[in-house]
């Protein structure tokens, strides 16, 4: 035993012939104490769903042409409004803070109906009105809109752009028939990444 | 190295044939003008392609940034990766890559290439630039900042390989190549055609050239082609060949002129040559000739007698000058006479028939040479047409040219060189002056040669003086040295004969035999005497008044024969040898006056130095003869007594020395005093002793006396001269031997003389003072010469200064010394020699007695 103790002592440096249970349960052990103890850097590297969500919406107004009575003048706000329950926190507002695109700063705006929705070029209807989609999509027939959501049955209902999460990855499908009756023309470019409507 | 190998290059071009030549440096300057052009054109080109190349692909970089916004915009890697798919259409593209916003690969082309191949994205877009990518690839890259609205969402990637711009530069250089290939065919084409315009003058030029350097042909012209360089050239070529033409013509000429005038000057030479070598032989001749005369001048001067100078002369010539006859004569200058003394001919059967040897003489009247006698050279250039039989002698025998050049000593002819020539007219001016000055150089080695032998003969003489003169100073040396001896031997001999001398006149009652032996005991103290006497003065001339005999020599040598009879016969026959005694006595032998003891004693000591070179035996012959011989006119007469033996002999040596004193072969039996006194004793009888004698052939010692008649005279009148009866005389003598005062006294006092004696000078001085004071002075006083502190000549000065009349009688044993130096002292009246005889005192006493009364006389 006291043998043992000298070797451990000069184990510690060179002693590794001996693969014995301790050790790698040290190993282990450092593992678990890097997994737990950086919690913070994992949110780092990946950013959240909804602040993906975020930007996704920012890049729509680079890649969607609306026509010029969709604004009340050449300098006036792309306003893009959140319809329903807003998951994005904050992220949207961050996201499109200071932006202009097209000679149009952004604009953020929180809408609770649809009847309010006015002076708006992308609106974002939240999950939570899934069951009045098609009123919803309705009362906004024939104004130039840009519709996004995150429902399966968005589509169908006669949404424009509806994300989906595949392979843990955030994607889209577009309508572009309903985009193209609303005079939305969307770049062909942003079609091509689009994901089948099915 | 290059360098030199590019020197090398540009020579070799420069040996190549103008043709040649100028197609090359056509062709060069034609590829040259079309390589730039095409470079040139190329240039501009590639500049164009690669301009275009960049363009184009800034042109994709924008097509493909657009596309690709939305992609990156939603992050769509898939779309992203197609598009770029797309780019395999474009074959120059090798790689391409999309990058995000924050610089990170997004998607690549080729979609298998590894990640790390591609570059990291700059900050801002990067223009495209030619340069070499990760993998070293060289290639056109650019980078593209790809914007979607205001933000930037990513970094496009492309590069572009430049195969297209190779493929089109070896398109170009196939092109370039083929139009060079095309522009040499045509340029051989063509300048075949051109060159000859240039060409065809310089090769015209260079054939007449060729012509006239190949024929010295400067007639022939080159033609003319043209007005341009070609034909200036032409015509100044020609122009020079005229000049050349014309200038050849002159030179032909000037070398004809020079041609004619060196043959002129070889004519001058040849002569000039001819000269020298004239010159230079006789040159040589004169050469050989002097160094002939310095040969036999130092021959010559080797020598030291006149016949082998002339000799050598006479063999110098003939060998080196070629004479036939050689004649060498001295003249004597009273008989008007030449003595042939050398003879020198050539040919041997000539030398037979000629009647001249060496040692003839020739009667100078009887030849050609009389002149010279003045010192002239004669020259007979034919022997046939001289006048002289001498030379018609010669030409008999064949000798035609004579030469005889005399030799002079101080102006005067003493000698003759005569030479002689088969040949007529067989001798050069050059050979007669080169015998005329041998012959001064003859002339005066020989009279050196003469003075030598002068002086040779001086020289002997003065060595036979001088050795005459050491002999006389050695016997002068022993005779002073005898002297000393003498006079001691002589006093103690004095006494016994003197008073032997008294014994027998008293007849003191002695019996007959011993009266006999008194006798003996006498006459052999006079002969101890006598020779005590000669011993002392044996190399001296006798007195003539000193006992002179009449003697004959026959029985003087009889007396020898038998008194010498024991030491020849009787000791040699015991010893068993045996002597031979012979006689041989002229009766004509006269007799002679002489010193009977000395001649006897020379004989004796003859006859045994005979028996002593006589050891084993022999025979000795006595001889007396009488020679007569004329000599200025008066006949002298000698007797002459041989005495040989036949015993060992003498060496030459010996034979000079024998006569020294003290020379003595017999070791230490000999005194070295017998033959010095035989010598004495014939010099004292003016006679003299000549020795035969050789080793081994025994010894003749010939003595030999002159006969005179005066001597006889003197001789005879001495023995009848009676003593005249002395008066009693006072007599003192001074002796200090007292054996001889005593026989002094003895015997004055027989004769009745009243004889005091004294044992000093000193006292015997004051003996005389003290008689002539008392009034009984002496008569005479005798003294004896040899004392010590006061000797006889002190005694005799004192007596005549005291007394002048009184006579002074000196004995000494050194008489006869005093009066051969002459300081006989002129107080003494008579010296008289020891041992005093009766007779010889008597005779002194009656002399003085008669002087004395001659004196009172008068």
């Amino acid at each position: 035993m006291r043998l043992g103790k000298e070797c451990s002592a000069i184990g510690e440096k060179i002693s590794l012939p001996d693969p014995r249970p301790p050790r790698r349960a040290a190993i282990l052990l450092l593992g678990c104490l890097f997994a737990f103890g950086s919690p913070t850097r994992g949110q780092d590297t990946g950013p959240t769903e909804y602040q993906i969500k975020a930007a996704f919406l920012y890049n729509f107004v680079k890649f969607v042409d609306w026509p010029t009575q969709a604004y009340a003048g050449p300098t006036s706000p792309t306003v893009i409004g959140i319809l329903g329950e807003n998951m994005f926190g904050n992220n949207l507002e961050q996201a499109i803070h200071n932006k202009v695109i097209h000679h149009h700063p952004l604009q953020f705006k929180q809408f609770d109906s649809a009847a309010e929705v006015t002076n708006c070029q992308v609106l974002f209807i939240s999950a939570s009105e899934r069951n009045r989609f098609p009123q919803i999509l309705a009362a906004l027939r024939g104004k130039s809109i840009l519709t996004v959501s995150e429902s399966g049955h968005f589509i169908p209902d006669g949404g424009m752009i509806n994300f989906i999460i595949v392979d843990r990855k955030v994607r889209f499908q577009i309508n572009n028939r309903a985009a193209r009756q609303a005079g939305l023309i969307i770049s062909s470019d942003l079609l091509n990444l689009a994901m089948p409507a099915g | 190295m290059l360098c030199r190998k590019a020197a090398a290059n540009v020579r070799k071009f420069q040996d190549i044939p103008i043709r040649q030549k100028l197609m090359v440096i056509i062709m060069v300057a034609s590829t040259v003008a079309l390589l730039l052009v095409a470079a040139g054109f190329v240039a501009y080109d590639l500049d164009t392609f690669r301009k275009k190349m960049v363009n184009d692909l800034s042109t994709l970089a924008e097509i493909i940034g657009d596309r690709s916004e939305a992609a990156l915009s939603f992050k769509d890697q898939a779309v992203a990766q197609d598009m770029l798919h797309a780019l395999v259409y474009q074959k120059h593209i090798v790689a391409a890559a999309l990058y995000d916003a924050g610089g990170k690969l997004f998607a690549r082309y080729p979609q298998n290439a590894r990640v790390t191949s591609f570059p990291d994205p700059p900050e801002s877009a990067a223009a495209p630039q030619f340069g070499h990518d990760r993998l070293g690839r060289s290639g056109l890259m650019l980078f593209h900042k790809i914007y979607a609205g205001p933000d930037l969402v990513g970094t496009l990637y492309l590069e572009s390989d430049l195969q297209a711009q190779n493929e089109l530069l070896a398109h170009y250089a196939g092109i370039v190549l083929l139009l060079i290939s095309v522009s040499w065919l045509l340029t051989l084409m063509l300048s075949g055609g051109l060159q000859r315009v240039i060409s065809r003058p310089i090769f015209d030029l260079a054939e007449t050239a060729r012509t006239v350097s190949a024929g010295k042909n400067y007639s022939v012209r080159a033609t003319r082609h043209g007005g341009d360089e070609l034909g200036r050239l032409t015509d100044d070529f020609n122009e020079m060949l005229g000049q050349i033409q014309r200038r050849d013509e002159e030179l032909q000429k000037a070398r004809d002129e020079l041609e004619i005038r060196v043959k002129e000057r070889t004519r001058d030479l040849r002569a000039e040559i001819a000269e020298r070598q004239r010159t230079e032989s006789a040159l040589r001749q004169q050469f050989v000739r002097t160094s002939l005369l310095n040969q036999i001048t130092h021959a010559i001067s080797e020598r030291q007698d006149m016949e082998s100078i002339f000799h050598v002369v006479l063999r110098q010539l003939e060998q080196n000058l070629g004479l036939d006859l050689g004649v060498a004569a001295l003249f004597d200058a009273q008989s008007q006479t030449l003595n042939v003394t050398a003879l020198q001919i050539k040919n041997t059967l000539l030398a037979t028939r000629f009647d001249l040897r060496e040692g003839s003489t020739l009667a100078l009247m009887g030849t050609d040479f009389q002149s010279c006698e003045r010192g002239q050279t004669v020259y007979l250039s034919d022997t046939f047409k001289a006048p002289a039989p001498f030379s018609a002698r010669l030409a008999t025998l064949g000798w035609r040219t004579v030469v005889a050049v005399p030799l002079m000593v101080e102006e005067k002819l003493w000698g003759l060189l005569i030479s002689a020539r088969l040949e007529l007219n067989g001798f050069t001016s050059g050979d007669c002056e080169f015998l005329r000055m041998l012959s001064e150089h003859v002339a005066l080695a020989a009279h050196q040669a003469r003075l030598h032998q002068d002086l040779e003969y001086a020289y002997d003489e003065l060595r036979r003086t001088q050795a005459a003169v050491l002999q006389q100073e050695r016997l002068k040396a022993l005779g002073q040295m005898a002297s000393g001896i003498a006079h001691d031997v002589t006093n103690a001999i004095s006494p016994v004969v003197g008073f032997s001398e008294l014994l027998l006149k008293q007849e003191c009652g002695l019996n007959q035999e011993g009266n006999r032996f008194l006798n003996y005991i006498r006459t052999a103290g006079r002969d101890v005497t006598h020779i005590i006497a000669r011993l002392r003065e044996f190399y001296r001339k006798h007195e003539d008044t000193e006992s002179l005999q009449r003697l004959n020599l026959n029985a003087l040598v009889e007396q020898v024969v038998g008194m010498t009879r024991p030491r020849w016969r009787d000791i040699t026959q015991s010893n068993g040898i045996t002597i031979e005694m012979r006689t041989e006595l002229s009766p004509e032998v006269p007799e002679l006056v002489g010193i009977e003891s000395e001649i006897r004693e020379a004989f004796t000591n003859l006859v045994l130095n005979a028996v002593d070179a006589m050891p084993v035996g022999g025979k000795i012959t006595l001889r007396t003869s009488v020679s007569h011989r004329e000599d200025a006119g008066r006949t002298s007469s000698h007797v002459i007594v041989d005495i040989t033996d036949t015993g060992v002999g003498m060496n030459e040596e010996t034979r000079k020395r024998c006569l020294e004193p003290f020379f003595s072969t017999k070791g230490k039996r000999g005194t070295g005093l017998g033959l010095a006194m035989v010598y004495g004793v014939m010099q004292r009888h003016e006679g003299s002793v000549d020795i035969q004698s050789a080793p081994g052939q025994g010894t003749t010692f010939r003595l030999i006396f002159p006969v005179r008649d005066q001597l006889r005279a003197t001789a005879g009148k001495e023995e009848e001269e009676t003593v005249e009866p002395v008066a009693p005389l006072r007599i003192l003598c001074i002796d200090d031997e007292p054996l001889l005062r005593e026989l002094l006294k003895e015997m004055l006092g027989r004769d009745g003389h009243d004889v005091e004696v004294s044992d000093s000078g000193q006292s015997g001085l004051d003996q005389f003072r003290f008689a002539r004071d008392r009034g009984r002075p002496f008569d005479v006083v005798i003294t004896d010469l040899g004392m010590p502190y006061v000797d006889g000549r002190q005694v005799a000065k004192t007596v005549k200064q005291e007394s002048p009349g009184t006579p002074v009688v000196m004995l000494t044993g050194w008489g006869a010394l005093m009066k051969e130096d002459d300081n006989m002292p002129a107080q003494v009246d008579v010296i008289l020699s020891k041992p005093p005889g009766s007779r010889e005192m008597r005779k002194a006493l009656s002399r003085l007695q008669a002087a004395a009364r001659r004196r009172s006389r008068e």
